[in-house]
């Protein structure tokens, strides 16, 4: 629903969103014009990416509308240790460089396309692998695309008035990004993904500068930050789930978890020269992360100070506004642990949001409500490019993911499987059509979620998301070997991947409905869950059976 | 010339070896266990919660961010760059 109480920001995003949409639609034309015919073409721009687009659409593919809402919304919510997950972005950088670098080499060699072409060469032709490695990649992309269509609607939501603002903008976002997608493949792809890149970076940016100055500059930003509760700026938070150990794993394995998942890998391939990729990792390594803690990491603690969670009692303790089944209750701060191991939910402050969801919506509110009031037009003008950022941030993981989905579908799976003898004109085609059915279906997910009780995918989906990079961090231990080790085997790693696979999956919600939320089955996954990303827990299963049925097969 | 030649690659493999422990050491201390050394205590009064006027928790993170950084543009000046092709 849109927000009665904050400003109205004129016809101004309407310009400014269409005049976006329709220079990308033109860079998906200029795509087609500049391109070959060709698989290679279609799916790896011709190998030819230097070291600026290369740099900015790996940033753009990274981050998703979750950098530019979810993190700060997990500041907010959390406090400043949830900051501090903004260093695995060097992680990332550097996996650029150090695992990208080999996969390019090998992939320009062999004329690879998908990551499960560069495995299944090493380890003999295998379609239990292929399957697998598409697999993996199918079940990274999916919860994603439908995330970002999901955000472009929100956004439309919170900008325009309108009954149908949801579905309007949701409807634009998918229809524009499959367009250019299917019409120009990864040259078009990469360059709106520059120029979502740019334009993600300068608004992440811009945003952190906006919550301080909207708090009177540096000095009094963080000198009302440091009158927050005490559990806002330590460890582990307000809900104390970030403890270090969880932290550590997560910043390890979601770092290098998305960096192999099937649209990065492809990146990878796409890139001109190791020079590129080595560029394209400074810049990631330092740029991007500059951009976490000093732009929208801030707008998470700002809005702590300019939206309270907890307000001083009578007595001078802070008091939490917690959910606890349908009720509102108030816990303070030495409560509020207590309270939420016997299920409550924090609460926004009631003018961000009213559910327990509700913080990701800090960015919008902060930019909405305090930048018109602080810099007039503008505020105005700063505000919708910031919002346009927040959709370039959907748009540019949205296209990603569907065009690494087409590549993975069509050539490990329809050409790989199917129709190992299959044209390459025929296999483009089925690629295009699994974008638009990908897109139709994605799209047809966030509708009926929104308007059926009983059937909610979308609320699935930030866990699905967690699971998604913990599949993809199940590649982890096959990538190592394939690119450094060379002493595994084929049989170990289609075990391994399984092994770690079925664990992450102990993690998602299947096993409670098949033993119920009482078992002690559920229970130790969840403690477990508490104190280790489920990515880690995976790989370690994954490692184990990876190499003792690699053993296994040498002695043999 | 045979000796000449291998002394860059071992002094690259000492500096791989130093910058991996300084990175490795970077992501433990930042957000890993590490960060328990300057968690205040629940009963610590406000001026340990801060650091030169940041909190401190967040001063800790810009720190090894630092390292970080250091890391990555010292591994991309000197051992990328002799691998490049």
């Amino acid at each position: 629903m849109p927000d009665p109480t904050t400003p109205d920001l004129g016809l101004l995003p309407h310009f400014c969103l269409a005049g976006y949409l329709l220079f990308l639609l033109g860079i998906g034309i200029w795509g087609v014009r500049k391109s070959r015919s060709g698989e290679e073409d279609y799916y790896l721009a011709g190998r030819g990416q230097g070291w600026l687009v290369s740099s900015l659409t790996i940033m753009a593919t990274f981050f998703s509308s979750a950098a530019m809402l979810g993190a700060p919304g997990a500041v907010y919510k959390e406090g400043v240790v949830f900051a501090l997950f903004a260093l695995n972005v060097p992680l990332s950088g550097a996996a650029i460089y150090v695992l990208g670098n080999r996969i390019r080499k090998l992939g320009h060699t062999h004329g690879h396309v998908t990551p499960a072409d560069l495995i299944c060469k090493h380890y003999g032709s295998s379609v239990a692998l292929r399957c697998l490695v598409a697999l993996i990649g199918f079940l990274y992309a999916v919860p994603y695309v439908v995330i970002q269509i999901q955000a472009g609607g929100i956004i439309s939501e919170r900008l325009f008035a309108g009954e149908h603002a949801f579905e309007i903008g949701a409807c634009l976002l998918s229809l524009v990004t499959m367009l250019y997608i299917m019409i120009g493949g990864m040259r078009s792809v990469a360059w709106t993904d520059a120029l979502q890149g740019a334009l993600l970076m300068t608004g992440m940016l811009l945003a952190g500068l906006a919550a301080v100055a909207v708090l009177g500059g540096p000095s009094a930003f963080f000198e009302k930050v440091n009158d927050l509760p005490h559990t806002s700026l330590s460890v582990p938070g307000t809900t104390g789930s970030f403890t270090p150990e969880k932290m550590f794993t997560l910043c390890i394995f979601g770092a290098l978890g998305s960096m192999i998942q099937p649209a990065q890998w492809m990146r990878f391939y796409a890139a001109k020269s190791a020079n590129a990729l080595r560029r394209s990792a400074v810049i990631f390594a330092l740029g991007l992360t500059a951009c976490f803690l000093f732009g929208v990491m801030l707008v998470g603690l700002g809005g702590q100070v300019l939206y309270p969670l907890a307000k001083p009692n009578t007595d001078g303790v802070f008091e939490y506004r917690l959910q606890q089944d349908t009720n509102t209750v108030a816990a303070t701060e030495a409560d509020l642990a207590k309270r939420l191991a016997n299920g409550a939910k924090p609460l926004p402050h009631p003018d961000v949001g009213t559910g327990s969801r509700d913080f990701d919506q800090i960015m919008v509110v902060v930019l909405k409500r305090h930048l018109p009031e602080l810099l007039g037009p503008a505020g105005l003008l700063l505000g919708t490019l910031i919002i346009i950022a927040i959709m370039a941030a959907a748009m540019s993981t949205a296209d990603s993911n569907l065009h690494a989905m087409s590549a993975v579908l069509t050539r490990d799976i329809y050409g790989g499987v199917l129709r190992p003898g299959a044209s390459e004109r025929s296999r483009l085609w089925v690629g295009r059509g699994v974008i638009a059915a990908a897109t139709v279906l994605s799209l047809g997910m966030v509708f009926v979620s929104r308007s059926s009780e009983s059937f909610d995918p979308i609320g699935m989906i930030m866990p699905m998301s967690i699971l998604a990079i913990a599949f993809s961090s199940q590649l982890l231990p096959v990538t190592i070997d394939v690119l450094f080790l060379k002493r595994g085997s084929r049989q170990g790693a289609i075990a391994g991947i399984i092994a770690g696979m079925l664990v992450v999956l102990m993690f998602s919600p299947i096993p409670a409905i098949l033993t119920g939320n009482d078992s002690a089955m559920v229970g130790l996954f969840a403690r477990l869950k508490q104190l280790a990303d489920i990515g880690f827990c995976g790989v370690v299963v994954n490692v184990t059976v990876f190499v003792l049925v690699s053993i296994k097969n040498k002695t043999n | 010339m045979a000796a000449n030649s291998k002394t860059p690659t071992k002094r690259w493999r000492w500096l791989g070896l130093v910058l991996l422990l300084l990175f490795a050491l970077a992501m433990f201390m930042g957000p890993g266990p590490g960060l328990r050394l300057v968690n205040p205590e629940p009963s610590a009064d406000s001026e340990a919660l801060r650091f030169l006027g940041l909190p401190v928790i967040y001063a800790w993170g810009l720190f090894w961010y630092g390292i970080q950084a250091a890391v990555v543009v010292t591994a991309s000046l000197t051992l990328w760059k002799t691998d490049d092709e």
